[in-house]
């Protein structure tokens, strides 16, 4: 029998039929993402190594958002203001010895995924607000596409500091360039300004010898080739208003697909019940795992703040996906 | 073209820049401030359709409704204490929990380039608030409620029931990604609209206008 790891990585990253579906919230050590304070502030809210004010919100289930005055308000400017996090300030081994206490290391059994938040539009939007960030890209299109380069350079080194200490086998860029409804921006627009920049990425990813996966929620199936395209090992975080089955159908050969579960529908309520629950990890397990190429991954949004609540969504979906990851 | 042409024109695509500049020479070309709003707010309708359809995204809606302000900038001290375009006051805001505010503020701008005048009470914002700012202002004829997480949909639920009990006759729509007709009926709200785009359209209706 196959390990939960070589499982995961049959599915995740040789595009294969795994000999069960893998479970991203059971299979994975995931590492990195809100531990990073010079990405997100320190706990409890603060700054950021961008000089951007982060604050804890309790209906954000105690994550940080970003809020305050935007620290740029004119994009050509952006070379004078903005300042990147010094990296080398940033306790590597400390942090690893933490989340390792925390999330376990068994590195035969697991994946290690290490999640790189606040990708290059969303830093952008945290810098700018997301209205003015938005705009900036259709009118002054040179000065985005500079200090999106600007941002990659300093992720590229994120991911030198990453690869020296945490060692991951993932790394997967959050970009959320998506609403429910399709992309933030245009195709085209998405082609032209940020594509070049997840590419150059994902090039340093693979340049460590690391796999780099892109999270991006909402819809953008218009944009899966792209992803393909720039040599994405797995989409993670797919919401089923994409057409999943037809992304697996067609693209399942050259790209994973991680999530499915409806998470903005009945099944992601805090007050969903356990037949709901189980109704939709079936579905998944029964639309999506014949294809291969899939990974489930489902998470509740609940109220209450900390790792308890967000336990608490979790624990009777992953009891469903014990229950039918099988099915084939 | 006319001048006006050229106001609809850079409106559509969002030249907020030029703006100000053409409604300034229609005006002085002869043109009534009137009918520039009106071409301008027929305009932002073109806009919104575009984005209902999908043909146009966020950015784009954004800096038309920015070039539409700019515009409006230069009209307002023209037209002032004629308020016979208005639609009544409408109160807008995103309810308690919820920090998101996109959605709403390209609401905001629809339903202000449809004519009505609006309050914008920010995000997280208290159901009793929403009240409260009703009797604040005059002519008060809607109130609008954006949710965008599922776990403040009870807020939402609240923000309606809290308005209704307090203000029976009191017109409210809501909406959101998570927001569906059904839920919209369920609460007691008296209309939804999927997005911006449409949002005018049904404000006016609900309203009688
Ligand atoms: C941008 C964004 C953010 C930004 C918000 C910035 C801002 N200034 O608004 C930030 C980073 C702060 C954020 C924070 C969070 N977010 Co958020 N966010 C989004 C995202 C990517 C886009 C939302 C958006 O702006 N859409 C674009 C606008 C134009 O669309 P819209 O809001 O739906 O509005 C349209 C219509 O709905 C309608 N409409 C809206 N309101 C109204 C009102 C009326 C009256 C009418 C008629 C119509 C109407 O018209 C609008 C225009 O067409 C969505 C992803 C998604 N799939 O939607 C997640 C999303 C909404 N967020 C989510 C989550 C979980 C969070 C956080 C809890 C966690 C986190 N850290 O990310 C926090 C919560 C903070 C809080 N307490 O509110 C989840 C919600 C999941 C759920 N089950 O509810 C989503 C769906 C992402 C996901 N798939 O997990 N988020």
């Amino acid at each position: 029998m196959l390990t939960p790891k070589e499982n995961f990585l049959l599915a995740a990253v040789e595009h294969k039929k795994p000999e069960w579906v893998p479970n991203e919230m059971s299979d994975v050590i995931m590492y990195g993402g809100a531990f990073e304070s010079f990405e997100n502030g320190p706990a409890g809210g603060g700054l950021d190594g961008f000089g951007v004010t982060w604050h804890a919100t309790e209906s954000a289930g105690g994550q940080p958002v970003p809020g305050g005055k935007p620290v740029l308000d004119d994009i050509e400017k952006w070379e004078n203001i903005v300042k990147f996090p010094n990296l080398d300030e940033y306790d590597w081994e400390g942090s690893l010895a933490m989340q390792a206490g925390i999330f376990g290391a068994d590195r035969d059994q697991r994946v290690v995924e290490y999640g790189m938040w606040n990708g290059q539009f969303l830093r952008l939007t945290h810098l700018m607000g997301f209205e003015n960030a938005l705009c900036a890209m259709l009118e002054e299109p040179e000065a985005c596409d500079a200090l999106f380069a600007a941002i990659t350079d300093y992720k590229i080194k994120l991911v030198e500091r990453v690869a020296k200490h945490f060692k991951p086998d993932i790394i997967t860029s959050y970009d959320d360039i998506a609403t429910e409804r399709g992309l933030f921006m245009s195709p085209g627009t998405y082609r032209s300004l940020i594509k070049p920049h997840h590419k150059r990425l994902n090039d340093a990813i693979k340049a460590h010898g690391i796999i780099p996966f892109i999270h991006t929620c909402g819809k953008c199936e218009e944009i899966i080739p792209d992803y393909v395209e720039i040599g994405t090992a797995a989409w993670t975080s797919a919401q089923p208003m994409n057409d999943i089955e037809g992304i697996l159908k067609k693209y399942g050969s050259q790209i994973a697909v991680v999530g499915g579960y409806d998470t903005n529908g009945r099944p992601g309520l805090e007050e969903a019940t356990n037949e709901e629950i189980d109704a939709d990890v079936k579905r998944c397990m029964e639309t999506y795992g014949p294809y291969g190429s899939y990974v489930f991954m489902g998470f509740r949004l609940m109220s209450g703040a900390g790792p308890e609540s967000f336990m608490e969504g979790i624990l009777p979906i992953n009891d469903a996906v014990e229950k039918y990851k099988h099915i084939k | 073209m006319s001048k006006i042409e050229d106001v609809k024109v850079l409106v559509e695509t969002g030249k907020s820049k030029k703006v100000a500049a053409a409604v300034q020479e229609a005006l002085d070309a002869g043109d009534k401030a009137q009918d520039i709003l009106d071409a301008m707010i027929a305009s932002m309708g073109v806009v919104g359709d575009k984005f209902s359809s999908g043909e146009i995204f966020v950015p784009e809606m954004l800096i038309a409704a920015k070039a539409m302000s700019k515009g409006v900038e230069v009209l307002k001290p023209v037209m002032a204490g004629d308020g016979s375009s208005s639609l009544g006051t409408c109160i807008m805001g995103t309810v308690a929990g919820d920090l998101h505010d996109i959605g709403k503020n390209l609401v905001v701008m629809m339903l202000e380039s449809a004519g009505f005048d609006m309050v914008d009470l920010g995000v997280d914002v208290p159901a009793e608030r929403f009240v409260e700012a009703a009797k604040e202002n005059n002519n008060v004829v809607l109130i609008a409620c954006s949710g965008l997480l599922t776990t403040t949909m009870p807020a939402l639920k609240e923000a309606v029931q809290t308005i209704k009990a307090a203000i029976p006759e009191m017109k409210v729509i809501v909406g959101g990604a998570p927001v569906t007709q059904e839920y919209a009926d369920e609460i007691g709200a008296d209309g939804y609209a999927p997005d911006a785009g449409s949002s005018a359209a049904k404000a006016k209706e609900i309203i009688g206008a």
